[in-house]
């Protein structure tokens, strides 16, 4: 019993360190899918798709918030069955997103020469 | 009735912005309606897609919240700073106030001792609640206005100084109790302790002794009353407000022998009139007390200095 409460904490905290983690990467994923316009919940399987665990009521805000910020686009589209709300990212998201993109890929050089070093001592 | 999602949505969108509201309510509806297609298309009924759809989605509340609604904490980390230090800065300073000045006023009055100290801890208590609740409520509608609160670039020279506590509340409110106490009952003998002498019924204090005499004692309980305030907030034993206190019980103690001396300080015929001789030993008393709480503060202070910086 002792054994799987210790376990349970120990999984609780990883899931507060993984969303900690991910929570910048989901803001890089939508401005790198968005070059193409689609609208919110095919984003959202589009991110799944790509692996990348995101909840819909984080997704839906945070697209707004991106709106809001210059860095995506959006417009209505009353063709599909139903009418959807496309956002596209902005040239200010594709500077954004590449700065992010580069950034994100220092990171990783970085962390695996951090994780390798690890492993060695 | 409305729908399922209808309900969800109008849930949702409270406190969005009047003109985003319709547009993001419209754009949720369609986000839902596609959900709920996935989910049919594998095989739920639409019913249970639905309910398991919204229930995906989660509390609409905090979805609110994220859209930019209303807050979902009464006073955020904006705020949270300013709001603990007026709190604990008014409760700090009033409280005791209120007290001391409840309890002088319940001397005042005919009340018994108990009923003196209930009911000024009572007048406390909703003093505090008071005040802890109009500041709160103050606080959360800064919150909901958004009001900028004045903010200033914080440097190291703002941190505060170490606070090496040697006095505790417990002995800051001890010390106020007993003063408290005694200034209740210089009030409270003229009226409850009387001895009667010669068929005539006279409070123990000599009534001519209160112009000026017992009126000045009185001030200077007041005094040490503020003086137990001052060395809380400092923390310790100061020189000067180690030399205050030898002022003060120096001038309470002389007062006290001297009247005695001139036997005007109790009503004449009262020392024989008490049994046992129980009041012949006060002057001694007070000089007593007067000796070792004159000397504590200097010791504390002597103590504080070498031990401490």
């Amino acid at each position: 019993m002792c054994d799987s409460q210790y376990s349970a904490r120990v999984s609780t905290s990883q899931d507060v360190h993984l969303q900690e983690l991910r929570r910048g990467t989901v803001v890089l994923a939508s401005l790198l899918i968005l070059r193409t316009p689609e609208y919110g919940y095919r984003l959202l399987e589009s991110l799944a798709a790509a692996g990348i665990d995101v909840d819909a009521n984080t997704l839906y805000p945070l697209l707004r918030r991106l709106e809001k910020q210059g860095l995506l686009a959006s417009d209505w589209n009353t063709d599909d069955t139903r009418p959807r709300k496309y956002y596209e990212t902005t040239a200010a998201g594709r500077e954004v997103s590449d700065h992010l993109a580069a950034d994100w890929a220092r990171l990783n050089v970085a962390l695996q020469e951090l994780a390798s070093e690890g492993k060695r001592s | 009735m409305a729908t399922l999602t209808e309900r969800y949505v109008d849930a949702a969108v409270s406190g969005v912005a009047q003109s985003q509201r319709d547009d993001v309510a419209a754009e949720l509806r369609t986000s839902v309606a596609d959900a709920v297609d996935d989910l049919t298309a594998q095989g739920l009924s639409p019913e249970a897609a639905e309910v398991r759809a919204l229930t995906d989605l989660g509390d609409p509340a905090a979805l609110a919240e994220r859209f930019g609604g209303r807050p979902r904490h009464l006073i955020g980390p904006a705020y949270f700073g300013h709001y603990s230090q007026l709190l604990r800065t008014l409760l700090f300073v009033v409280l005791p106030i209120v007290a001391v000045a409840s309890l002088i006023a319940q001397g005042l009055t005919d009340a018994s001792p108990i009923e003196g100290v209930l009911s000024a801890l009572g007048v406390v208590f909703q003093t505090g609640v008071q005040i802890a609740f109009w500041v709160t409520v103050v606080f959360a509608v800064l919150e909901r206005s958004h009001t900028p609160m004045p903010t200033r670039e914080w440097t190291p020279a703002d941190l505060p100084e170490v606070v090496h506590r040697r006095i505790g509340l417990g002995e800051t409110a001890f010390g106020i109790s007993v003063l408290t106490l005694l200034i209740w009952a210089l009030f409270w003998q003229r009226d409850h302790w009387q001895v009667t002498i010669d068929g005539e019924l006279l409070p123990v204090l000599a009534p001519a002794a209160w112009s000026p005499w017992l009126v000045l004692l009185l001030v200077i309980l007041l005094a040490m009353v503020v003086l137990e305030i001052v060395k809380y907030r400092i923390g310790r034993w100061t020189v000067r407000l180690a030399t205050w206190n030898t002022v003060l019980n120096l001038g309470f103690a002389s007062i006290v022998v001297v009247l005695w001396a001139q036997e005007s300080l109790l009503s004449p015929g009262i020392l024989e009139a008490v049994p046992g001789g129980l009041l012949n030993p006060v002057p001694w008393i007070v000089v007593a007390i007067t000796v070792f709480d004159t000397a504590e503060g200097w010791w504390s202070l002597r103590r504080g200095s070498s031990a401490g910086e």
